[in-house]
């Protein structure tokens, strides 16, 4: 039942200029810090947290909200420009966005990156909001045994994204289950793997992971082209010229349509991996990623195809509603963002809680149209980003290289002002290069070393819980025990394409064995 | 806050006190610059939203400002060893928790030594409170012994941050009942909550805050500390039993000011003191109220002696989760 | 599978690559069983070293793995290129990357880092020289307004 005059309320407070004002500034300092690596919409929110103290509830969420879409976008633009996911959520967006930039259609792909997260995360938003309640009562179901499941689930979509070379996807996915061993013990804290270095007790953390591997592997990769070109003197005189001129291949509406699918399984995936705590928007767009490039194999996803792009831009934006699900819902804030916004409503004097809808619903409402409307700036401002973005990321590489690589190493340190996160991000550029130059994918090692403590955690907790009974730990409950029987059909459906698409690439090089032997045959 | 707004602040501030009371500037000279907060976390945390809120107050109470440097990671070890390897000159001071205590005492060679600190105050005390369903034997502490002690129940599990965990793990291990629970470990008390909710655990041990929220159809079993909640949270949870009133030792977890341990006792108490008052200012004391937190000052007589308390309580109950 | 033209070494080969991996990751797990904490059993009944062995040891299979499959004799074009200088030239950028952080954070971010973007993009071969100054001090200037407008700061001497 809609509380008409709670809404009228809410209305007359988010529809203001000073409102309006908050959201535009959110969205833009949002896009801006998403777009540098290392800075995060978490670090963002927090640091604009003290700004509402001072401020209305309604202008304080527009700065709040806006921020956090704002950079969940922003992450895409420096994926796409220059291979450098400015948030870990946009490593996803790399594969076919850079390649995309890197064929002259760089402003194709930040288009409809933009399209796609603006569209997943209205409609998630949507979703959200009819649904909230809903929503979380099917996160609560998600106990240890089901989250283990889901994670395997998640996990066995690793065949996809291995590319053609298998054993190559398998060590990186083993190279990732390695790295995510490293740090403390999931149940009882206790450091493990470190390799003698105390401060590898706290892990190796994301951000540092995915720039290390990701920007600083680039950049590393185009030092050494460098420096095999000989001619290389770069006048860049006239390079800054044209950085705001609107030229370069646009989206046509019929190519943003024909990636309804991709957006599709976004949506759909984004919006159930951001309303379970803890796993977050990088989850979302892995999975979204993976999944599309399962569903249509004839696309060839990875090759540098808006589809891919959109797949991954939606799966991430899809999170950012949802996620706000188990704080609205229960006052449980299910991610570091969603407890920085119940900060902020408490700090407006709307304690986060079951009672939240009955007890403050013009907040609740407010909070809604600020979601909604958020999108509508971010589709505005950050097509301004896009553009200048898109020119940017045809700047001279002499000159991108030690830009990118300064704004990799503050970026680490910025995450968490700890110098040694620095240290791993170069030492992870090394790795990096490695992969580029052996064509290991990096998708898998993302994805296992995101999932795979988490699947440890929860069998763990599992068994800790059931006193170490394993059939009570693995199959607890019917949804336990559908996720299983998901679990098995994946991996034979896998399985079986794989088999399929090898005996096709075997009888295609019979028959170009053939038709060579025959043509030999007619010349002599 | 950019530089010029806050040399603007700074030469205000400053002009202020020196006119206000010239014998407070000659007299009263410590601290004599900006005071370094380290907070041992990431931004956004509940030990970063205390920092910013103090440091609002600190050109009223300290006539300098408090500059917060985030220095997170490893569970808060890295932020404690960047205290370590400052000067010890009075000036700087770390805002910690239990975390980086436990985390120490996890590791075989840690980078410092959690005993090795001085303590001029503590600012807070966390509540741990266990929390479970209505309507079932153990709603209430009676209940929950009656229940444990009879061993042909089926163990219960209690999830919960370590650092929470230990309020009802030390409670329980003084009536020699700790092996008859099962201590979860979560990361954080919102994957604990959920968890409960969902009745994949059997009881849950969190915050006031949570628990006030969790209040109206959940049973609130025991406040593990010998300290009563504040006003508007005890109207929501109603009359629950404390480690006081069960007359047993009670875990209170510190949310504490840590300084070099080469610092001078003199300046130890001096900040001890000063932090005393800044946690009086009205606008300081408004703001907490706000972030759903509660003053529990602790001076600088007291403190260190409570902390090593704490710290023996922790080493003693730490197997328990190993 | 994409393959360099004209003949490369076998040790640029996938098999080559995989046998120096393979290598890596027996030292990897010798290393691993010789620490005392792989052993160290904990309340739920797991050893701590479980997961990371079992890593360790997956890592090796697919290593081995790609010793013997029919990629074996595939060259990726990019490893086909990549020289040993080119590692050394690696290591080397980013030992000066981290200088940089180095300087920075002691120093100045504004003096430093224009002078990082300067050296930088005039090595790899930006000309002129004060092209490439007045980049660095743009972009230097730039970022450090930009993080001090987010509320992180820098270290600067003068603001």
């Amino acid at each position: 039942m809609i509380d008409f005059d709670a809404l009228n309320q809410a209305i007359s407070m988010v529809f203001t200029f000073n409102t309006m004002l908050w959201l535009a500034i959110g969205v833009t300092i949002g896009v801006g810090v998403g777009a540098m690596p290392g800075l995060t919409a978490t670090t963002g929110i927090a640091l604009m947290l003290p700004l509402t103290f001072s401020m209305d509830q309604a202008a304080a969420l527009g700065l709040l909200i806006g921020l956090y879409k704002g950079a969940v976008y922003g992450g895409s633009i420096s994926a796409i420009s220059f291979a450098t996911p400015g948030t870990s959520e946009a490593a996803a967006t790399v594969f076919d966005g850079h390649k995309l930039m890197q064929r002259g259609k760089g402003k194709k792909a930040l288009l409809i990156a933009l399209y796609a997260s603006v569209t997943a995360d209205f409609l998630s938003d949507v979703i959200t909001i009819l649904i909230a309640p809903m929503l979380a009562l099917v996160a609560l179901q998600f106990g240890p045994s089901e989250r283990f499941w889901l994670m395997v689930l998640a996990v066995c979509l690793l065949g996809a994204l291995s590319g053609a070379h298998f054993a190559k996807g398998m060590f990186s996915a083993a190279l990732g289950l390695f790295i995510g061993t490293v740090g403390a013990d999931p149940v009882s804290s206790v450091p493990r793997n470190t390799f003698d270095f105390w401060w590898l007790a706290d892990g190796i953390h994301l951000i540092p992971l995915v720039v290390g591997i990701f920007a600083m592997g680039a950049m590393l990769e185009k030092v050494c082209e460098l420096s095999s070109v000989r001619h290389k003197v770069q006048r860049i005189g006239g390079t800054f010229k044209g950085l705001f001129s609107m030229s370069g291949e646009g989206l046509s509406f019929r190519e943003y349509l024909s990636c309804w699918k991709e957006m599709s399984i976004g949506l759909g995936v984004g919006t159930f991996v951001g309303m379970l705590p803890g796993l977050g928007s990088t989850v979302g767009a892995f999975l979204s990623y993976g999944i599309a490039k399962q569903a249509s194999p004839h696309k060839k996803i990875g090759t540098g195809r808006i589809e891919g792009v959109a797949a991954a831009e939606a799966g991430n934006n899809a999170t950012v509603g949802p996620t706000l699900v188990p704080l609205l819902a229960f006052g449980i804030p299910g991610s570091a963002v969603a407890a920085l916004i119940g900060a902020a409503l408490m700090l407006q004097g709307a304690t986060p809680g079951p009672r939240m809808f009955e007890l403050y619903p013009a907040i609740i409402y407010s909070l809604f149209l600020v979601l909604l409307l958020g999108n509508i700036f971010n589709l505005g401002i950050g097509r301004v980003f896009a553009f200048v973005y898109a020119k940017l990321g045809e700047l001279p590489a002499p000159l991108l290289v030690p830009i990118v690589m300064m704004m990799a190493v503050i970026g680490a340190y910025a995450y968490e002002n700890n110098p040694y996160d620095v240290l791993i991000m170069l030492f992870f550029g090394i790795v990096g290069l490695f992969m580029r130059s052996f064509r290991i994918p990096e998708a898998p090692l993302i994805i296992t070393f995101l999932l795979a403590p988490q699947a440890e955690e929860n069998l763990r907790r599992g068994l800790l819980i059931n006193e170490g009974d394993w059939l009570a730990t693995l199959l607890s409950s019917p949804l336990a025990i559908g996720l299983a029987i998901g679990v098995v059909l994946l991996t034979y459906i896998s399985s079986r394409m794989r088999i399929s698409e090898r005996m096709m690439e075997i009888s295609e090089e019979q028959l170009e064995a053939e038709s060579k032997a025959s043509s030999d045959r007619s010349s002599n | 806050m950019n530089f010029t707004r806050r040399m603007m602040i700074t030469a205000i501030g400053a002009a202020g006190i020196a006119f206000a009371s010239p014998s407070l500037v000659i007299a009263d000279s410590y601290p004599s610059g900006t005071v370094k907060t380290i907070v041992p976390f990431g931004a956004g945390g509940g030990t970063d939203n205390w920092a910013r809120v103090l440091a609002s107050g600190a050109f009223d109470v300290f006539g300098h400002g408090m500059h917060v440097q985030n220095r997170g990671g490893a569970d808060g070890t890295i932020g404690w060893k960047f205290m370590m390897d400052s000067k010890a000159d009075g000036h700087s001071i770390l805002l910690a928790s239990p975390t980086p205590i436990m985390a120490a005492l996890m590791e075989k060679n840690p980078p410092y030594d959690p005993a090795n600190i001085k303590i001029p105050a503590y600012y807070s005390v966390m509540k741990p409170t266990l929390v479970g369903p209505k309507n079932k034997p153990y709603s209430t502490w009676e209940g929950l012994v009656a229940y444990l002690k009879d061993n042909n129940n089926k163990k219960l599990s209690i999830g919960g941050t370590i650092t929470q965990l230990l309020g009802p793990a030390s409670l329980l291990a003084q009536l020699g009942l700790e092996k008859r629970v099962i201590l979860v470990p979560y990361s954080g008390t919102g994957k604990a909550v959920n968890d409960y909710l969902g009745g994949h655990i059997s009881l849950v041990n969190v915050t006031t805050s949570t628990a006030t929220g969790l209040a109206k159809d959940h049973a609130i079993i025991v406040n593990s500390t010998d300290l009563d909640y504040p006003e508007a949270a005890q109207k929501k949870l109603g009359p629950v039993p404390n480690a006081k009133s069960l007359g047993l030792k009670p875990f209170n977890p510190p949310r504490f000011i840590g300084m070099h341990p080469d610092t001078p006792d003199d300046q130890v108490k001096a900040m001890g003191e000063k932090i005393g008052e800044l946690l009086k200012n009205k606008a300081v004391s408004k703001l907490i109220a706000k972030i759903g937190e509660d003053v529990v000052y602790i001076g600088p007589d007291q403190a260190q002696a409570q902390y090593q308390e704490v710290l023996a309580e922790a080493k003693k109950y730490l197997p328990l989760f190993q | 599978m994409a393959s360099a033209e004209g003949k490369t070494s076998w040790i640029k080969t996938n098999q080559g690559v995989s046998a120096c991996l393979s290598a890596a990751c027996l030292v990897l797990i010798i290393y691993l069983l010789n620490q005392e904490w792989v052993y160290q059993q904990l309340r739920d009944g797991f050893h701590l070293g479980f997961v990371p062995m079992i890593a360790a040891g997956a890592m090796l299979l697919c290593a081995l793995a790609m010793l013997v499959d029919r990629h074996k004799r595939d060259t990726t074009p990019e490893i086909a290129r990549l020289k040993a200088k080119h590692w050394i030239l690696g290591l080397v950028a980013l030992a000066i990357c981290y200088t940089y952080f180095y300087f920075t954070w002691n120093i100045d971010f504004l003096l430093i880092s224009p002078i990082f973007l300067a050296l930088g993009s005039y090595l790899l071969g930006v000309r002129p020289l004060l092209s490439a100054l007045i980049a660095g001090v743009v972009v230097g200037s730039v970022i450090f307004f930009l993080f001090r407008i987010i509320g992180i700061e820098l270290p600067s001497m003068l603001f």
